[in-house]
């Protein structure tokens, strides 16, 4: 074990002299360049914390990070926003250039482009993606750490020597840091082979363990990438960076080296950190209202003689005249007016609602707190009748479009939220989750999810317009839409009720949902069933397969065809589809009351994804509606022989099914098609009219009523097979020409029999007299004449 | 799904792999039979038959030139007389723009085959949704606009379909409008189609088709029925704001739950 350290320590100082020497006659070449470093390095772009001084116990190698500091100088001012390109897009898509591996001459110069802010800062972290490689790592302002579990990884040594390349071509002089008491671990074998890797890994002595580690480089303010294996300590290794507030993501090396993000519990600081904050910001304020529980007192009362309309004059509560003028909004109980006032509205409530003292005790229960939250339309006075009969509240103004017209159609969210991108859209997911979360600390809640009384202004302003019918104290809202509830009320008798936080927890999910999928909902709405039925039956309309996401129907999966929705779904960030799937899917753990997520999970995946946004792998992932499956790094994109088009492996046909004489194989579709051709599942649902124009097998014409049909290619392909062993008949009749016309009586068995349409229509207009006796008996009277 | 289908089918098949709107599907099931070429009224000089085609190209044109409802509502028409048959398959109203005579019924023979009418009208229906679930996409309840001005001249199979469709009805399956055409036009037996009880008010009255003015009130029923689908988020959404005025913003959450519930929980 010593003499490892002593020959890692050794070579780590002779490196580190060999180094600073370089370093200082590069600091002086570049000294010209470099005369604000400190400024630019609070800057997003260039942020590389090697201002500070290393802490005490740190190697020699670990000095020379602070050396490279003058050379990002230049950097962050040459490629102020430059995009970040990880290497790892090189290697499976050609139009994703990558900058580091592809040239290494300006690889200094842009290998710097990921922008990784000091903590503390409002800039999102854009941390490396997966599939990223060491080469591109090696020149990135992260500092690497690793563990034993990585030293004793398969994909190590090609990480490894991949960095060392990298190291070479752009002259970077990074190193890999592993804790002294890593190295423990190791059994003597691995550290013969980890001694090999010397150059590129330094080791970092003075520490017992990760929390000694992590709170000796807390004051760096680094960004660490942590490699490890999968499993092990990575939930220790998270909270003891927690703990010590440094910045962490930890990742597994695959065989080839790159790098994959792991996914624990409690995986990042960032996360941890807003967590505490949203607590010490959702703290119930004193005068908070009760929760509510208990229905309050409503007794009737005498409503105005006349309800005031456009044109009409109500007061305040201070005797101010408010005339009221056109109408802007409207619901069963209310109309909402402009007002001579610039930024009030006046809703007014119909005769009905105003029966019952409900409306006037909810106004002065409301107007008895002073809640302040920007788009939160909280009353601001109650309005009367010049007879002073209380008939409405005075409104803050709001903007914008109403957030179901938005979610409505896929059509008119293309109008509606022109111009923007899923980021957009992530950030007023988060916008919107911020005001329910504010508002959720006063107990005040939306009890049922209204999304026409939220106005979009833009991504960041919001407008809740209609406060006065949210859950409050005793006053629950006073309308029912069955689609937002969970599946446990869907066969509740209607009536007035509270909803606990878990059901409102649902309805957050929902909404999430139709702002990441905007157009769609989660429950199939067929002809099979009606929503309702799929919302009891929990059948959610997607999936989570391995890399697919294939649909999951009744414990099998099928595999649905490319739409429209499956490509948005491909896309949705995999820890938020898969909360979606948990949420919603039968089988999800978040899917039974009790066990759903609150709303802070929603708002830090949120939060998470528009991080990931700001660099995303697939640049198409940024789109609200993307046109094609994602490329992800563990994909190989293969193009069709047919249309052209290029699809992910798995969306390639590689068998057909036959019936031959009441069996059915499985054949591959090579042996029709031929050896190394490619056939989409598109172009396998599509007409074969259309792939094979010239085929006469592409079609056939009914007998019956004459039109042509077109087979899929599939059955196109299945019939050539089957004409090709001698199976295959050809098609007479349609499927409408195929079903009964009307039941007729064998008069030789007595026994009913169909009379097909296209049989019905063929006979009669060949002038031939209709069937008098059933199939079997015109059999057997063929047979007995013969 | 089936293994062949009419070019029309693929078409709409490619729109949906395009475009992901919740699609409202209407069927319009035209009688062609030979009463049809006779006048409406003894008062009106076009035929019912020309009058019907007219009046089902307004209806198609106002969702084919509505950017928002082009390719949110897919549109059927089957004809039937002797046989049926379906015109035209499921397609969105957009595509109903490059379709030349789609709304021409010259065909018209003696015969009233209404079981095999609806019989080709599910079909297609369920041929629609079928193709909209391979794509995962979302359908409202389907509503069938069952237009006759005679009594079934097939054999008893019609009442057969009859109940089919009473059972999706009241499963809220499918959504029904049987249209009475003509003065001669069964309209006790139109009702069958109706669940019990399920019967509209004044419905032989107000869905017997005697002027073009019948027709122009029948059609503008169905066209906002269509509009009301698409602009909740559930199809059973019935009440309306009480302004119903077009420029004023419906901000309606759901069904009103107050005007009946809320007596029960005063304190007298």
């Amino acid at each position: 074990m010593m003499g490892l350290l002593d020959l890692f320590k050794r070579r780590s100082a002779d490196d580190s002299q060999k180094n600073d020497q370089e370093s200082d006659a590069l600091r002086q070449k570049s000294a010209h360049v470099s005369d604000k470093p400190q400024k630019e390095a609070e800057t997003i772009i260039a942020t590389e914390p090697v201002q500070e001084k290393p802490p005490r116990g740190e190697t020699s190698a670990m000095a020379q990070e602070g050396k490279t500091a003058p050379e990002a100088e230049p950097v962050a001012k040459a490629k102020p926003v430059a995009e970040p390109k990880p290497d790892h897009a090189e290697a499976k898509h050609a139009e994703v250039k990558p900058v580091a591996e592809a040239k290494p001459a300006e690889g200094r110069m842009q290998a710097r482009p990921i922008a990784v802010p000091r903590n503390g800062s409002d800039v999102i972290i854009r941390w490396p993606q997966n599939g990223t490689g060491p080469a591109w790592l090696a020149q990135s302002k992260f500092f690497v750490y690793a563990d034993a579990g990585f030293l004793r990884s398969r994909g190590a040594s090609t990480f490894i020597e991949a960095w060392r390349m990298g190291k070479e071509k752009s002259g970077s002089r990074r190193s890999v840091f592993v804790p002294e008491f890593e190295l423990d671990r190791l059994t003597p074998e691995e550290r013969e082979r980890a001694k090999q890797w010397n150059d590129v890994c330094s080791i970092r002595t003075g520490q017992k363990d990760y929390e000694q580690l992590f709170r000796a480089v807390s004051q760096m303010k680094w960004n660490i990438v942590f490699l490890t294996e999968k499993g092990g300590h990575n939930n220790t290794i998270a909270e003891a960076a927690a703990a010590a507030g440094v910045s962490l993501r930890i990742y597994m090396v695959s065989e080839d080296g790159k790098i994959y993000a792991v996914l624990l519990s409690q995986t990042h600081t960032g996360q941890r950190r807003m967590q505490q904050a949203t607590q010490a910001r959702t703290q119930t304020p004193v005068n908070a209202f009760n929760e509510p529980m208990k229905l309050a007192k409503i007794s009737r009362s005498v409503p105005p003689a006349e309800i005031p309309a456009s044109g009409s004059v109500v007061y305040d509560d201070h005797g101010n005249s408010i005339r009221l003028e056109k109408p802007v909004f409207s619901d069963s109980t209310s109309i909402t007016y402009e007002t001579d006032l610039q930024e009030r509205y006046a809703k007014i409530y119909t005769k009905s609602l105003l029966g019952t003292t409900l409306p006037e005790q909810k106004c002065r229960l409301m107007l008895s707190r002073r809640i302040e939250i920007n788009g939160v339309c909280w009353p601001v006075s109650g309005l009367v009748t010049q007879e002073g009969q209380f008939t409405g509240i005075l409104v803050p103004k709001a903007e914008g479009f109403q957030l179901r017209e938005a979610l409505l159609r896929e059509s008119t969210v293309r109008k509606s939220f022109a111009g923007w991108d899923r980021q957009d859209m992530t950030t007023l997911a988060i916008t919107i989750l911020n005001m329910i979360r504010d508002l959720q600390s006063w107990h005040v809640y939306f009890g049922r999810l209204n999304p026409s009384t939220i106005l979009v202004k833009d991504k960041s302003t919001v407008y809740f317009m209609d406060m006065d019918a949210w859950q409050i104290d005793g006053y629950p809202v006073l309308f029912e839409n069955r689609i937002f509830d969970p599946p446990e009320l869907q066969r509740e008798k209607t009536g007035l009720r509270f909803f606990d936080q878990d059901e409102m927890n649902y309805q957050i999910a929902y909404l999430m949902f139709m702002l990441m999928m905007p157009g769609r909902l989660p429950y199939v709405r067929s002809g099979k069933c009606t929503v309702v039925e799929s919302i009891i039956a929990q059948s959610f309309a997607f999936g989570m397969g391995r890399e697919t996401r294939e649909r999951q129907e009744e414990g099998s999966k099928r595999e649905a065809a490319a739409g429209f929705w499956r490509f948005v779904w491909d896309h949705v960030d995999y820890n938020l589809a898969m909360a979606f799937y948990h949420t919603f899917a039968r089988d999800g753990e978040a899917s039974v009351k009790g066990k759903r997520y609150g709303i802070d999970k929603w708002r830090g995946y949120m939060v998470d994804y528009r991080g990931k946004l700001s660099n995303p792998y697939d640049p198409e992932s940024k789109k609200l509606y993307p046109t094609t499956f994602r490329r992800a790094n563990n994909r190989t994109f293969e193009k069709c022989d047919f249309c052209g088009k290029e699809h992910p492996s798995f969306y390639f046909s590689k068998y057909i099914t036959v019936r031959n004489g009441g069996r059915t194989e499985q054949i591959e579709l090579e042996r029709i098609i031929g050896p190394d051709k490619k056939l989409c599942k598109t172009c396998f649902n599509e007409s074969a009219g259309a792939i094979f124009p010239d085929d006469k097998g592409a079609y056939f014409v009914c007998k019956g009523c004459g039109v042509k049909v077109y087979y899929t290619v599939e059955a196109k392909l299945r019939h050539d097979y089957m004409e090709g062993i001698g199976v295959w008949k050809p098609q007479k009749w349609c499927s409408n020409c195929n079903e009964t016309y009307e039941v007729r009586t064998c008069i030789d068995c007595g026994e009913p029999f169909d009379l097909t349409v296209g049989r019905y229509k063929y006979l009669t207009e060949k002038g031939y007299d209709l069937p008098k006796r059933c199939f079997r008996c015109q059999e057997r009277r063929r047979a007995g004449k013969s | 799904m089936s293994e062949f289908r009419s070019n029309a089918q693929y078409i709409e098949d490619r729109a949906l792999g395009i475009t992901g709107d919740v699609r409202s599907l209407v069927c319009f099931c035209v009688d062609t039979s030979g009463s049809m070429k006779h006048e409406l009224s003894m008062w009106g000089k076009e035929r019912k038959i020309d009058l019907l085609s007219r009046v089902l190209q307004n209806i198609i044109d106002a969702f084919s030139k509505d950017p928002q409802m082009r390719h949110a509502v897919a549109i059927s028409i089957v004809t039937y007389n002797t046989y049926a048959q379906c015109k035209e398959d499921f397609r969105d109203a957009a595509l109903y723009e490059e379709l030349e005579g789609a709304c021409r019924f010259e065909d018209v023979q003696n015969l009233t085959n209404m079981a095999n009418a609806l019989r080709v009208c599910l079909n297609s229906i369920r041929d629609i949704q079928d193709a909209l679930e391979v794509k995962d996409q979302a359908s409202y309840t389907p509503l069938l606009v069952f237009m006759t001005d005679g009594e079934p001249t097939d054999s008893g199979l019609w009442q057969k379909k009859f109940a089919e469709i009473r059972k999706m009805v009241s499963d809220n399956r499918l959504r029904v409008f049987p249209i009475g055409i003509g003065g001669k036009a069964n309209m006790r037996l139109l009702s069958g189609l109706f669940p019990e009880g399920a019967i509209p008010k004044d419905y032989e009255n107000r869905y017997c088709m005697i002027r073009e003015q019948d027709f122009l009130s029948v059609f503008d029923d169905i066209r906002r029925l269509i509009y009301e689908q698409n602009n909740n988020f559930a199809d059973e959404v019935r009440t309306m704001p009480v302004c119903g005025d077009e420029n004023t913003l419906n901000s309606q959450g759901g069904e009103d739950i107050a005007s009946f519930l809320l007596e029960a929980c005063i304190d007298i």
